[in-house]
């Protein structure tokens, strides 16, 4: 017993009494240590309420958790009501956290915090906020027509132009008309020239001076006669070449609202207006808004889908050594959680679920990571499954897969789009919703297929003809495919909503078009009809001189033609008078 | 350094059974070469505290052998590496390997095997020419020295007295 030191016993039973209470009490060591890892892991406050821990089995609880929301200061994204898990001792001996069994019960979201759930370092980096901010301004197509008071007063007409310059050419033709008319003959000179060609006519019945007089009168007059109607001849040509050209002109100004319209529809693409690709423009911005979500949400748990664990070198520092590593028996990643049950409460309904052989590296445990999540008890829907698999147990051609399932959720007062040209809302709707996803090899790809059946539409006061296509609208589906990587997805969406809305479109935009046009026709006609009329009433005032004149010619003509005759008359009854009186003679002489 | 010296030879001057004094220095050989933090270490602590072990040798000479480690830790690792790998211990390594005792011992880490297995085998020969050489020196040596007159010149010396009060 001299041996024995007393003192040296006592200090060790001392310190094991010390590690016994610090492991009784290691709750609430570990409480802080464990918000702290989780508060690093989540970018914002994670608070617990409670750490117990039990030995005999070896079990720790975590009572109300709340994870706050790195974006909303009050709001944290997850509470949970109790964490269970029963813990291998041997395992965490070897620094390994294997759970055999583990549950999660009600999981509530988006519930008020009483406190700031921001860490100072997310404060800081609040103002870079990643880009899933969704845009309610939606760039709706422009499918309506336009108001053809607006086009009227903007759109130049050709119309317009050409009555000007129609009328500008008749005032000059008018001016230049009245310039060749003043020494046209008027009534005074062809009175005058009847008087001179009735005095001829008189004057030839005379004696023979007198009858002489009178064929030299008309030979003077026969002359007068001919320059005035070579006048006349060369007004009419002018008049006539004018004539044609203010009536080409004129048809030109008549034919010119035509060419208005034509010009105003191929403007405004009137031909070229449809309804393709409004599913992708009303949709698109949700679909992306979930994109957002699904990005946001993957860029936190990526770090834990990469196998850190088996990207571990060997360490071989000299003064450490070397671990060397023996086949074991039963091969168990750092972290390996068997099964977890999980219950959430969430607005949706209640849902429960079981997530299997979650591990770090599961090339060791061989098996892929799968879970499983059903509303049990919903509201508005008749189901809602998620399930997953995530399989890395082949490193090299590891994938996640991820399929999300809704049936008839009953939609109300669904907004589509707060755009002001088309406010629209889906009033009511049954929806089913499909989507099946693969993320392999950091690409990711999917489609997501959506039926929507007894769809009720409300488009507000709007009137437009998108708006009022989409009442016939009862039942649509939607259809995206999506591919590429998380940082660059490219989405693809369709549907037969662009179908039904292109006939009905269809239908409706013909029907507008023919409208606009005739109103377009109307209204130009209208406008252009006084001008149209004012000239036509100015050609018509030309058309009487040109008559006159032509009146005036032929009077002269006929004057002309009476007096050659007369003189033709006289000459030959001089030349049988000459001709009787040479015969009387001869007569006389020679006794004939 | 001076100071240790000094500590070591009061410790061996001292009235302490040479076995408690050896036993120190072999317990500090181990916990010395081996990594501190290891499961071995405890038992090591436990028989230290709870026997009439001298612990100011063990102090002592755990400074030496801890600084004397960084030197040998090369060799150590090179045994600890032959041994775990030697062809006809795999089966009892596999099976160690897969006990959770063993692998909370760390066995399989080449400077915990080799630094163990190399102390192990030299603790009792250690302890064995440790205790004869202590008992030499106290009948010997130190006999010698206290009838010296240079001794006991030094012990009557102030200079001396002063810097071993210094050095207390």
């Amino acid at each position: 017993m001299k041996s024995i030191r007393w003192g040296g016993l006592i200090a060790i039973v001392v310190m094991l009494l010390l590690l016994t209470t610090t492991l009784l009490f290691a709750g609430r060591f570990i409480k802080p240590l464990i918000e702290s890892g989780l508060t690093d892991m989540n970018g914002a406050k994670v608070d617990i309420e409670e750490v117990k821990i039990s030995y005999t089995p070896f079990m720790i609880e975590i009572n109300n958790i709340q994870i706050a929301d790195p974006e909303q200061a009050m709001v944290n994204t997850a509470q949970i009501d109790k964490v269970k898990f029963a813990l291998s001792l041997g395992h965490m001996l070897l620094g390994k956290l294997v759970i055999d069994e583990a549950s999660i019960t009600d999981i509530q979201v988006n519930t008020a915090r009483h406190k700031s759930g921001l860490i100072e370092k997310i404060a800081k980096e609040d103002s870079s906020k990643d880009d899933s901010e969704g845009n309610d301004n939606i760039t709706m197509p422009e499918i309506d027509l336009p108001d053809i008071e607006d086009v009227l007063a903007v759109e130049p007409l050709i119309s317009d132009k050409l009555i000007s310059e129609l009328e500008d050419d008749l005032s000059k033709t008018d001016k230049k008309w009245q310039e060749i008319s003043k020494v046209l003959p008027n009534k005074a000179m062809t009175d005058k020239y009847e008087a001179r060609f009735k005095k001829i006519q008189n004057d030839v019945k005379g004696n023979t001076s007198q009858k002489l007089a009178a064929i030299k009168d008309a030979k003077q007059l026969s002359d007068d006669l001919k320059a005035e109607v070579e006048r006349i001849k060369q007004a009419k040509q002018q008049f006539g070449a004018d004539l044609d050209r203010l009536s080409e002109e004129l048809k030109a100004a008549k034919d010119a609202p035509a060419l208005d319209i034509a010009r105003i529809k191929n403007k405004y693409k009137l031909d070229n207006l449809n309804a393709e690709n409004i599913s992708q423009i009303l949709f698109g911005d949700q679909v992306s808004g979930y994109t957002a979500l699904a990005r946001k949400w993957y860029k936190r748990i990526a770090p834990y889908l990469d196998n850190k664990e088996a990207k571990k070198s060997p360490e071989i520092e000299r003064s450490k050594g070397v671990d060397i590593v023996f086949n074991e028996l039963n091969p168990m990643p750092d972290l390996y959680v068997r099964k977890t049950m999980i219950t959430a409460n969430l607005p949706r309904g209640q849902f429960e679920g079981i997530v299997t052989a979650m591990s770090s590296n599961q090339a060791i445990n061989k098996e892929p990571m799968r879970l499983r999540l059903r509303g049990v008890s919903l509201v508005n829907k008749e189901s809602e499954e998620i399930s997953g698999e995530f399989n890395y147990v082949e490193k090299t051609n590891g994938f996640s897969r991820f399929k999300y399932m809704i049936v008839k959720s009953k939609i109300d007062d669904f907004v589509v789009s707060r755009s002001s040209k088309l406010p629209l809302t889906m009033k009511r709707a049954l929806m089913d919703f499909n989507l099946d996803a693969k993320l392999q090899h950091g690409s990711l790809q999917g489609t997501a297929k959506i039926q929507f059946n007894h769809v009720s539409f409300d488009s507000g006061s709007s009137s437009s003809l998108l708006a009022s296509s989409f009442k016939g609208v009862k039942a649509f589906n939607l259809d995206g495919h999506f591919s590429g990587s998380m940082s660059d997805l490219s989405i693809k969406l369709s549907s037969d909503l662009d179908n039904q809305l292109g006939k009905e479109l269809k239908n409706k935009l013909n029907q507008k078009k023919l409208e606009f046009e005739n109103e377009l026709k109307i209204r130009i006609n209208e406008k252009l009809k006084q001008s149209i009329a004012r000239i036509e009433s100015r050609k018509e005032k030309l058309d009487v001189i040109k008559n006159k004149v032509d009146g005036n010619e032929k009077q002269l003509q006929q004057r002309l033609a009476a007096l050659r005759d007369t003189i033709n008359a006289e000459q030959d009854l001089k030349k049988k008078e000459t001709t009787d009186k040479l015969k009387d003679k001869l007569k006389s002489k020679f006794g004939l | 350094m001076i100071t240790q010296i000094i500590k070591f030879l009061r410790v061996l001057a001292s009235e302490a059974e040479p076995v408690q004094i050896s036993m120190g220095i072999a317990l500090a050989m181990v916990a010395g070469f081996t990594p501190l933090f290891s499961l071995h270490n405890v038992l090591v602590i436990f028989v230290l505290l709870a026997f009439r072990i001298n612990l100011a040798a063990f102090l002592l000479a755990l400074a030496f052998f801890t600084g004397l480690a960084y030197l040998l830790d090369p060799v150590f690792h090179n045994v600890g590496l032959f041994i775990l790998q030697y062809a006809e211990m795999q089966a009892t390594w596999t099976n160690m390997y897969n006990s959770i005792f063993w692998r909370v011992a760390h066995f399989n880490n080449t400077i915990v095997m080799g630094s163990l297995v190399a102390t192990l085998l030299a603790f009792i020969p250690m302890v064995l020419i440790l205790n004869f050489l202590i008992k030499r020196y106290r009948t010997h040596i130190l006999v010698y020295l206290n009838n010296s007159k240079i001794v006991s010149w030094l012990q009557s010396s102030k200079l001396v007295t002063r810097f071993t009060s210094m050095v207390e």
